[in-house]
C-alpha cells in the first residue's frame, strides 16, 4: 500500500526549536494497515519512538510521525531521512536552535 | 511605575495582535464545480453502505504521552438532527467522516475537520455530502452536497493538527437551508478548555460499522504538548469514521475529532478553536 510524504517540518534547511518536535506526515491509500516508512535522524531508526498520529477517517487518509529526543535535541546540524517501503530514502538535513 | 506597567501592558498586547496575524491567514476555499445533482446521484445507498469496515490492524507506535482518561460512549436516543455523516472521495475512493450542522447566517455550514474536506497540503475532496442523523442508511433529511469547501491555511498548507477544522457550505434542499431543516448548534471559540465534552461520531473502522452514531462523554483529559497551539484530548474509543464529529459542550461545538495515537487505545484529540478557527466559521457563514 502507498505511503507519500506530504509534510516534512521542519522543511529541508529549516529549523526546530530546542523543545520542538520533527514531523513527517504521510497520505495514505485505502487498505493502508501499518506504516512500512521508517524514520531516520542522524542515521539512527527512530521509527519505534516517534508517536504516530493517525488522522479517523474510514478507510485511512493520513498518519504522520513525529519525534522528539527524550533527552532533548542536540544544537545545530541533524540529518533526517524517511524510507518508504516503494522508493529510495528521502533525505534533508535541518538545524536546531 | 504606573506608565512602565502601560508600557509593558500595550507591548504584550502588541505581542499578542503580531502573533494573531501571523496565525489568523486566510481560510482556504474552494468553489465546488459538482452540481447538487451530480453528488446525489453519485451516493446511492449502494455506495453509502460499501463504506463497510476491513479489520484495520495499527502497528505499535513510540511512546504514550497521554495516560488513559475516563469516558463513557453510547448511543443517543434520539438522534440529534444536527449531527450526521459526511460522505466523500479522494480519486476514485470513497471515504466517511461525520460533522455536525452549526448556525450561521447563510443557515448552511457544516463543521468539521480539515482533513474530512482537503488533503492538507494538496487538493479538496470531491462528492462532499452531509447526512444528518443518518442511521442504518436511512437518510431522513436527506443529502446535503457541498458548494463551498473551506479549511484553515494551517491545515491546508502545513497539514498542522492544530488547525484541522473544516467547513461545507451546503447547497438548499428543496429550497431549504440546512440549519433552517435539522436546526443547529452552536460554534464557540477561545474557550477554557476544561470542559466536560460530548463527542458526537460515526465509527465506521472495526468494531463498529458506520452504520449508527455515538456519544463519547468526557472531561478534558489533557493537552497535546508536541502541537502549537496544544490540542486537546478527552477519552474515546470511536475509530476511523468518526473524524470532524463535533465536541459538544451545552449547544456549541468547541471541536472536532481530529487524530488520536496509534499506541493510545481510548484517546482521541482535537484542536482548541481559537481566532483561526473563527475566522474560518465566519467566513463560512457569510457566502
Amino acid at each position: 500500500m502507498s505511503e507519500r510524504v506530504v509534510v516534512r517540518s521542519p522543511e529541508p534547511g529549516g529549523q526546530v526549536p530546542p523543545g520542538g518536535a520533527l514531523r513527517v506526515a504521510f497520505h495514505v491509500d485505502p487498505g493502508w494497515e501499518s506504516l512500512a516508512a521508517r524514520l531516520l535522524v542522524d542515521g539512527r531508526d527512530v521509527t519505534r519512538e516517534s508517536g504516530q498520529r493517525i488522522a479517523p477517517t474510514y478507510p485511512p487518509t493520513r498518519v504522520e510521525l513525529v519525534y522528539a529526543p527524550a533527552d532533548g535535541w542536540s544544537p545545530g546540524p541533524h540529518e533526517a531521512a524517511v524510507v518508504t517501503a516503494d522508493g529510495a530514502p528521502d533525505a534533508w538535513t535541518f538545524s536546531v536552535g | 511605575m504606573k506608565r512602565a506597567g502601560t508600557l509593558l501592558i500595550a507591548l504584550l498586547l502588541l505581542g499578542a495582535i503580531g502573533t494573531s496575524a501571523r496565525a489568523a491567514q486566510p481560510a482556504k476555499v474552494k468553489n465546488v464545480d459538482q452540481s447538487r445533482a451530480e453528488v446525489v446521484d453519485y451516493w446511492t445507498a449502494e455506495r453509502m453502505r460499501n463504506a463497510v469496515p476491513l479489520d484495520i490492524t495499527v502497528a505499535p507506535g513510540g511512546e504514550a504521552q497521554q495516560a488513559a482518561v475516563a469516558f463513557t460512549r453510547y448511543e443517543p436516543n434520539p438522534y440529534p438532527a444536527m449531527h450526521g455523516k459526511v460522505f466523500f472521495s479522494d480519486g476514485v475512493s470513497n471515504y466517511v467522516c461525520s460533522g455536525t450542522a452549526v448556525t450561521s447566517a447563510n443557515e448552511s455550514v457544516v463543521w468539521t475537520a480539515g482533513h474530512c474536506v482537503h488533503q492538507g497540503p494538496g487538493v479538496f475532496y470531491s462528492n462532499w455530502a452531509f447526512v444528518p442523523q443518518y442511521r442504518d442508511g436511512a437518510r431522513p433529511y436527506g443529502t446535503w452536497t457541498a458548494r463551498r469547501l473551506m479549511t484553515t491555511s494551517g491545515w491546508a498548507t502545513r497539514g498542522d493538527f492544530s488547525y484541522d477544522l473544516g467547513a461545507a457550505v451546503v447547497n438548499a434542499n428543496g429550497g431549504a437551508t440546512l440549519t433552517d431543516t435539522v436546526g443547529s448548534r452552536g460554534a464557540a471559540f477561545n474557550q477554557p478548555a476544561q470542559q466536560r465534552y460530548l463527542s458526537h461520531g460515526y465509527p465506521a473502522a472495526s468494531p463498529f460499522n458506520g452504520q449508527r452514531e455515538y456519544l463519547c462523554d468526557s472531561n478534558l483529559g489533557g493537552r497535546d504538548p508536541s502541537t502549537s497551539p496544544q490540542t486537546m484530548a478527552i477519552g474515546c474509543d470511536m475509530t476511523g469514521g468518526s473524524s470532524g464529529g463535533g465536541w459538544v459542550v451545552g449547544n456549541n461545538v468547541l471541536t472536532v475529532n481530529s487524530y488520536g495515537y496509534s499506541n493510545q487505545p481510548n484517546v482521541m484529540y482535537g484542536p482548541y478553536q481559537g481566532s483561526v478557527a473563527q475566522q474560518l466559521y465566519t467566513s463560512a457563514g457569510s457566502g
